[in-house]
């Protein structure tokens, strides 16, 4: 589905990523664990398309298509979505009239019928329920006013809405207590399956127990330094980054 | 514009009755006007909003025939509905035909302006002369001598001397309208340049509650003036919203003028929305007379093409212990032009005065100009005051969340455009006036951006 081949890419003068690797086939959960400033975040971003990088060597494609190629909003409608880290406020703009825009914009352009009224009130209010939001997240603007803990379940929200074929969610985790994590995991267990893959950034191995990974890869300095199966973030539970850290230089 | 402006008013007196006092009162308020003339570039409140192309555009004042099908056919469109009372003034005269208040409860009533003209009671000539009104601070250095017109009044002094109508509404003391009453206002004319000048007054009664829609619509493709004169008055512990929707008329220059004197612990709300007309110089002036009194003030400007809106706020605060808060939001594409000037003044004895004022503006276009002035006059320490001041283009990092949810750029913008104003919305208290205004700024929205877009 997604295949990564030595991508490089800087922010200004400075290289961030030194020549990444991966693969991901249909159903795979991916995680990239690894300490601050690895570069986890940046790699989602390239992947999502945000212009605050610049690619500037490798390829990316990604259902047989040179994902490089597309435009931010082109990558989203060909089913590929970004849990913000920090997800954005949008004064004015009611979630659910967001989230309708967003999912009959994917609709038209992939030629599909908008979905109606009924139709997507139905998918929400389950989708709300599965997460335990209250009803009156609807009629909220988008994020504003809205706990750490809430714009990350609202970012699921929009993931169930949107069902994505491919998605990263970039330290989802972060800023959860432990019932937002289980709820946030549960949302993302309700997608897995289905051809649909994951790449997860995460700094700590917490959100893996609740959302088991097929692969787990280490990103040290901007580059992957080691792979394995889910052993991999008990391990460095455990051990911690340090000795990657030499491993990378 | 003011020769042809006498000619047609000449004309059409001769068929309208009317008493010695009004007569007199018309003369002297035309005199008034030749003193000062039309507001220029000169007078500091008039310096983004030139009266030139108005002063050379010759007009009819005859309304002529009412346009009765045509008016008929607006009103219908325009109506409220439900069981809300509706005023409809066409061409500056009331339509009684036209205006259905039967739904109006007792202790309100309703009177026509051009019926009180032709009687000989004078009970509003001191309401209905211009010189009566102070200037604004900017605009009367040195100071106007009572019974003068101020100098940047010679359009209200051009409104009395050509009134045509208009109405008077009057609330009863403890009198609450359960639905709003809507004052209708349409402009139409074809074939010559139409001038309307019309007064609506309105007078709240000790206790009482009311919401008002003043709403502006016109025909035709001819280029028209509308030179609206609204007063209200809120006695002790009434409230008042006033709902003043611009809409149509992409030939109409509209020049409107609402004053508000606000009583002890009275509440008033001025929502205003400019979607339509040419080219709109809008004045609010509220004044606080007694104490513990509130008002809110917003403003939604939807400006694109070549048209221009100027918004000038003046609130005075006279007596302690009052708190008003001011918010306008315009939007401004392609050449046109967004003008917001507030002022604050805070008398000396006005202790305790809480006034917000903020004035968020968006640019769409490199062509678009917004002028945005926050001025404050403080004269006693004892006082809250703010002021907050933005003009911007769209911020990125909402447009980039949007794309990244696969919703293309143009969409985005307009999505984004659509929450700044919309944002504002819930100042409104009344759900259905809410709803309705909202109705009107996406309808003004989706000529913007295509409809569907936002």
């Amino acid at each position: 589905m997604l295949n990564i081949v030595d991508l490089r890419a800087r922010v200004g003068e400075t290289e961030i990523l030194h020549g990444i690797d991966l693969q991901i086939q249909p159903g795979e959960v991916h995680a990239i664990m690894g300490p601050n400033g690895s570069g986890k975040s940046t790699l989602g971003k390239v992947l999502a398309g945000l212009e605050d990088f610049e690619v500037t060597g490798g390829q990316i494609s990604y259902q047989g298509e040179d994902l490089l190629d597309l435009s931010i909003e082109e990558r989203a409608q060909k089913g590929i979505f970004l849990g913000f880290q920090y997800p954005i406020e949008i004064p004015g703009v009611s979630n659910d009239y967001f989230l309708k825009t967003a999912l009959n914009a994917q609709r038209k352009a992939r030629g599909e019928e908008e979905v109606g009224t009924a139709d997507f009130l139905r998918q929400l209010k389950e989708a709300m329920a599965l997460l335990e939001m209250d009803k009156r997240y609807r009629k909220r603007f988008v994020n504003v006013g809205f706990s750490g803990g809430e714009k990350k379940r609202n970012e699921i929200l929009q993931l169930l809405m949107l069902k994505p074929d491919f998605a990263v969610l970039d330290e989802t985790d972060s800023g959860l207590d432990i019932d937002a994590l289980q709820v946030v995991a549960k949302g993302v267990n309700a997608l897995r399956g289905a051809g649909r893959a994951f790449l997860l950034i995460t700094h700590y191995e917490r959100l893996l127990r609740y959302i088991e990974p097929d692969h787990v890869h280490v990103l040290v300095e901007g580059r992957i330094v080691r792979s394995g199966g889910k052993d991999l973030a008990d391990e460095l539970e455990s051990s911690g980054y340090t000795e990657y850290g030499e491993e990378a230089r | 514009m003011i020769e042809s402006l006498q000619r047609s008013h000449e004309a059409w007196i001769t068929q309208s009755p009317e008493s010695a006092w009004a007569r007199d009162l018309r003369r002297r308020s035309l005199e008034a006007f030749h003193e000062v003339g039309l507001p220029d570039k000169k007078l500091e409140g008039w310096r983004y909003s030139s009266t030139a192309k108005l002063a050379r555009q010759a007009y009819v004042h005859d309304a002529g025939p009412l346009f009765e099908a045509l008016a008929g056919e607006l009103a219908g469109r325009h109506a409220l509905g439900g069981a809300c009372a509706e005023v409809v003034i066409v061409n500056g005269q009331l339509a009684t035909g036209l205006s259905r208040l039967s739904s109006l409860p007792e202790g309100v009533e309703v009177t026509s302006l051009g019926d009180l003209l032709a009687s000989d009671e004078a009970a509003l000539v001191a309401r209905l002369d211009p010189t009566a009104w102070p200037s604004r601070p900017d605009a009367s250095r040195g100071g106007v001598p009572a019974g003068n017109l101020a100098p940047d009044r010679g359009f209200d002094a051009l409104n009395t001397a050509f009134l045509q109508g208009g109405v008077h509404v009057q609330i009863a003391s403890g009198v609450e309208l359960d639905a709003p009453l809507q004052i209708l206002l349409i402009s139409v004319g074809e074939g010559a340049p139409n001038a309307s000048h019309a007064r609506v007054l309105v007078t709240c009664g000790r206790g009482s509650s009311a919401e008002l829609v003043e709403r502006h619509v016109g025909l035709g493709s001819e280029p028209s003036l509308v030179n609206v004169l609204t007063d209200l008055e809120l006695h002790e512990g009434s409230s008042l919203g006033h709902h003043l929707w611009r809409l149509q008329g992409e030939h109409a220059t509209h020049i409107g003028h609402v004053r508000a004197s606000v009583g002890r612990d009275a509440r008033f709300k001025s929502h205003t929305a400019w979607l339509g007309a040419q080219w709109v110089r809008n004045d609010l002036d509220i004044r606080f007379i007694g104490e513990g009194a509130e008002a809110l003030a917003t403003g939604i400007t939807v400006v694109d093409g070549k048209r221009h809106v100027d918004n000038h706020t003046w609130l005075r605060h006279e007596v302690p212990h009052c708190t008003s808060r001011e918010i306008y939001k315009a939007i401004a594409a392609d050449r046109a032009t967004s003008v917001f000037d507030g002022q604050i003044a805070i008398a000396p004895h006005a202790a305790r005065t809480h006034a917000e004022l903020t004035s968020n503006n968006l640019q769409l276009s490199e062509r678009a100009t917004i002028f945005a002035r926050p001025q404050l006059e403080i004269f006693n320490d004892d006082v809250v005051a703010a002021h907050g001041c933005t003009v911007g283009q769209l911020p990125e990092e909402p447009l980039t969340y949007l794309r990244t949810r696969g919703v293309p750029l143009a969409q985005a913008r307009a999505l984004l455009t659509r929450g700044f104003v919309l944002d504002m919305l819930a100042e409104i208290e009344h759900e259905d006036l809410r709803e309705q205004t909202g109705r009107w700024v996406r309808e003004a929205l989706d000529r913007l951006f295509g409809e569907g877009a936002a």
